[in-house]
């Protein structure tokens, strides 16, 4: 199971896997050469390490591309508990590896952490780790441990003081997390397709196709639903601790965070058939990306409606200057998301967090953030 | 009846070393009914991909559409043409309904709705209409793709394999729906079940490793003497 597993996620030897932390390594090591520092709060690298991990997690667990390896796996009579413990552990090292690593490698390149400040980020991950998978398998019987899980992590990610109280608490919780975890069935853990066939009767010419392909592809995900939320609640607090620490373009970084959401911007790489359909049907640009693209621009209106709401509701500086960059910034992203689906299209892909996770995300967060950044310094 | 695409010295690969398809000469006629056969490998599908464009690995000496050049990719010839994949799974979160309105407008049609009716039910389609592509199952999916494009009538469509999933009744309904679309244009179609070209086609192309062996047209076209050139690949269940 363990070998079977970690030769799909990690790769024949843990190439992938080692290829992933070489690139992270020479990341970090280009970016500390430099010799700038940054001040980021340890909450804000603790915060993002243990968001990050978790949403990979999920990604991973939900994977239908995983499903359909995990469904031939799990009809294999095994021993339940360790296959459920090699399961964690391959998933754990995967998103470790492969995504995580190159989080930490830009964060470390800018900023010195002491030694306990490491050992808390590695409990931090840990509780990620274990807790999503230990929540992932609760929640179909017992939602309320999933919760509670939540709920912690999100406490102890808000609250919890520098120093040793913090290591104390999240080592307890990740034993809890363990407990939680060893009495989760491994029947918990498989991807269920639906089978639910619902009826979407037509009156008269169909309008607005793409709009309805778009929102039947998010209904169909919930998944990605939250994921967007927790990218919309994630650049709200990162907005809101620049904020107050007096740094004005917040707000901006915030905007220009939530172009990370990656789920709306991989509609066409992520579906193989739909790629060669579009460039076999003449018209791919008017009559497949031009639409595509308005409706990407509504929907980020719709995220940045909701960030620029919290973000005042929880104390932010909402001025004119956010009411001008967020349409701006909305309509870049919608435009640049469309570009790189129709000329960029990410096909060299093995599993679904290959997409999500493609170096190419992080393009116009990048560009936005630089925008954000001169726009308020300038204006 | 003159050719409605003419293609000469067509060499394919996916990698340089080892073409698929070895320098063939095609000529496709205007309303007729093209049969292509061949052994699996023998490069059907590279060849069906190319002229839609989807395959970048390839030269030929000359394309012609109506005797004037073009390039696969031309958008003229693009609208001249529709293809019903061996495997689709494109479009998964439109109805029929939808797929079809939007292939429509990309071809700067409007569907007979009369037409369409017509077809769905011969295929016996009516009670999936409503239901996501996505959510059902592979011989209704290739109806609803194949409704859509006899429904298109472009000059020419082309059927990868298009029996493939079909139940009895739609299989006849496709024989006869191919056979009957010379009154507006030409099918190009591969396939492996010997009785799918027998019962449909006016020219039967053989292809073997990579170059076009045998050409059989009217009364030659015979199970018999294609199954000869083939070996043993297309089983007697198939006839």
């Amino acid at each position: 199971m363990y070998k079977l597993l970690s030769r799909k996620l990690l790769g024949d030897g843990y190439k992938s896997a080692i290829r992933s932390v070489l690139v992270a390594v020479i990341i970090w090591f280009s970016l500390h050469s430099l010799e700038k520092t940054i001040p980021i709060a340890q909450k804000v690298i603790i915060i993002t390490g243990m968001f990050y991990t978790m949403t990979v997690m999920i990604q991973t667990l939900t994977s239908q591309d995983n499903a359909k390896c995990l469904k031939g796996l799990f009809a294999m009579p095994c021993d339940e508990k360790r296959t459920l413990w090699e399961y964690t552990a391959v998933v754990g090292i995967y998103a470790l590896t492969t995504k995580t690593s190159l989080l930490f490698a830009l964060l470390f390149a800018f900023c010195k952490p002491e030694p306990l400040q490491i050992v808390i980020l590695v409990l931090s991950v840990l509780y990620s780790i274990l807790g999503t998978i230990a929540g992932y398998g609760s929640f179909k019987k017992m939602p309320a441990v999933t919760g509670a899980l939540v709920v912690g992590g999100i406490a102890m990610a808000m609250l919890l003081p520098e120093g040793m109280i913090a290591a104390a608490v999240l080592a307890a919780a990740d034993i809890v997390a363990a407990v939680v975890l060893s009495l989760q069935k491994l029947d918990s853990y498989r991807v269920s397709e639906n089978t639910k066939v619902k009826a979407h009767r037509t009156k008269g010419k169909p309008k607005m196709l793409l709009w309805r392909y778009v929102m039947r592809y998010l209904a169909a995900h919930k998944n990605y639903l939250l994921s967007t939320v927790i990218i919309i609640a994630f650049s709200c607090y990162l907005a809101i601790n620049f904020d107050d620490q007096g740094m004005k373009m917040g707000c901006g970084i915030g905007l220009a965070m939530i172009s990370l959401n990656t789920p709306m911007a991989i509609i066409v790489s992520s579906n193989r058939g739909l790629k060669r359909k579009l460039e076999a049907l003449p018209d791919k640009t008017p009559r497949f990306f031009i639409p595509y693209g308005i409706v990407l621009f509504i929907f980020y209106m719709i995220c940045y409606a909701l960030f620029l709401t919290s973000f005042g509701i929880f104390g932010g500086t909402v001025d004119l200057k956010a009411f001008i960059t967020a349409p701006l910034f909305a309509a870049q992203a919608a435009f640049a998301a469309a570009l790189m689906e129709d000329k960029f299209t990410i096909t060299k892909w093995k599993t679904e967090p290959d997409i999500w996770h493609n170096p190419r995300k992080y393009i116009t967060p990048v560009v936005l953030t630089l925008e954000a950044a001169l726009i308020y310094m300038v204006f | 009846m003159g050719e409605i695409l003419t293609v000469k010295g067509l060499k394919g690969w996916y990698t340089a070393d080892k073409p698929v398809l070895k320098g063939l000469d095609l000529d496709i006629e205007e309303n007729s009914v093209i049969g292509l056969i061949g052994l699996n490998g023998a490069g059907k599908t590279t060849l069906m991909n190319i002229i839609c464009g989807l395959h970048d690995g390839f030269e030929c000496s000359s394309v012609k559409m109506h005797d004037k050049a073009v390039t696969f990719k031309d958008k003229a010839f693009m609208k001249s043409r529709y293809i019903v994949f061996s495997e689709d799974e494109s479009f998964g979160y439109f109805n029929f309904d939808e797929y079809l309105t939007y292939v429509f407008g990309c071809y700067g049609k409007t569907p007979d709705d009369a037409y369409v009716n017509e077809l769905v039910e011969r295929f016996g389609f009516g009670e999936h209409r409503p239901k996501l592509i996505k959510d059902l199952s592979l011989g209704n999916r290739r109806k609803a793709y194949l409704i859509t494009g006899f429904a298109l009538r472009p000059d020419l469509l082309l059927l990868d394999e298009p029996v493939n999933g079909l139940d009895f009744n739609s299989t006849e309904t496709l024989y006869s729906l191919i056979a009957g679309y010379k009154e507006f244009g030409t099918v190009l179609f591969s396939s492996h079940i010997l009785e799918s070209v027998t019962l449909t086609s006016d020219k039967v192309i053989v292809l073997e490793n990579g170059v076009i062996t045998k050409t059989y047209t009217g009364s030659d076209i015979n199970a018999e003497s294609i199954r000869a050139s083939l070996g043993t690949e297309v089983s007697e269940g198939d006839v």
